[in-house]
């Protein structure tokens, strides 16, 4: 995918600026169709001359475990479902920013997060092309599956 | 939340379903959420760009899920929520939220949509805006479906 070394670039200054941890890396991947959530997806849309969405997918205690890093008092499920909509929302911004600042023509903007939990839940986005970068860090396992229409 | 956004797509599903020829939709009662917790199981999702951001959720039953997609598909028998009946749900949430962009911008309010995303599982809680979700329950000839709209105006 055109863009993807921006997403890769800006989810780990997003996450190891906010979280001071390292993240690396595990895969590269076509995304599957369906998408079994881990626990918490955030999805944040993109507009412009390409439409699309960033999917950023985590279990509920690493989404915990990452709210703490920032409070260590915190005990607030919401705020940590806060607090990861925030994550996902800065790397999605970041590498739109860069997006655009190497082609205007593009002209990406975000939309507001939607955050999602439930048990056995299942997402698909029809019509999208995407890519799941799996990562790993020592708070759990992240992914993100970043999509756009016919690219 | 400004009225005239939640009609517009009051309206829009309203056109939507009579586009189909599923005859009236009623409109329920309008209540503000902090967030939601899906009284139903599917969920599609719209994003909202341009001088309103924010989301736009259609929650609805699988029953009603299953029966939206058949009347999408020319009365094709659905029985499973798989990639097809998912797809014409997403194009369902598509039709709404276009419309009800073609009838703001009459009004010189101007967004741009992103793709739908369907979302499905139990014991489902979501939050489309950090600022307040209205929700309005809508009766159908296919059911029960929950509009909710969290707009950052």
């Amino acid at each position: 995918m055109e863009y993807i070394d921006f997403f890769k670039d800006s989810i780990k200054e997003a996450f190891e600026g906010m979280f001071e941890e390292i993240i690396t890396l595990e895969s590269e991947t076509l995304a599957p169709g369906w998408i079994s959530s881990k626990g918490v997806a955030v999805i944040v849309g993109l507009t412009g001359e390409k439409k699309g969405r960033v999917l950023l997918d985590m279990p509920l205690n690493t989404a915990r475990e990452l709210a703490v890093r920032l409070d260590p008092d915190l005990n607030d499920e919401d705020l940590a479902l806060f607090t990861v909509a925030e994550f996902c929302n800065t790397a999605s911004g970041g590498a739109i920013t860069a997006i655009n600042d190497k082609s205007r023509r593009v002209g990406l903007r975000l939309a507001t997060p939607s955050i999602f939990t439930g048990i056995n839940s299942q997402i698909f986005s029809p019509n999208l092309k995407a890519v799941l970068l799996s990562y790993n860090t020592r708070l759990g396992k992240i992914d993100f599956h970043i999509g756009f229409e016919g690219v | 939340m400004n009225e005239k956004y939640v009609n517009s797509f009051i309206n829009s599903i309203t056109g939507v379903f009579a586009s189909f020829g599923l005859g009236e939709i009623v409109r329920g009662s309008i209540y503000k959420k902090d967030s939601f917790t899906c009284r139903y199981n599917l969920t599609t999702i719209i994003s909202l760009s341009g001088n309103i951001k924010g989301n736009v959720a259609l929650s609805m039953p699988y029953d009603t899920a299953r029966k939206i997609a058949s009347v999408m598909m020319m009365g094709m028998e659905v029985t499973e929520i798989d990639e097809i009946s998912v797809s014409a749900l997403g194009e369902m949430a598509n039709m709404v939220c276009g419309q009800a962009a073609i009838e703001l911008s009459s009004q010189n309010v101007s967004i741009d949509i992103t793709p739908p995303t369907i979302i499905h599982g139990d014991k489902m809680k979501a939050y489309i805006s950090q600022v307040e979700t209205i929700a309005v329950e809508i009766s159908s000839s296919l059911g029960s479906i929950e509009l909710n709209l969290g707009l950052e105006i």
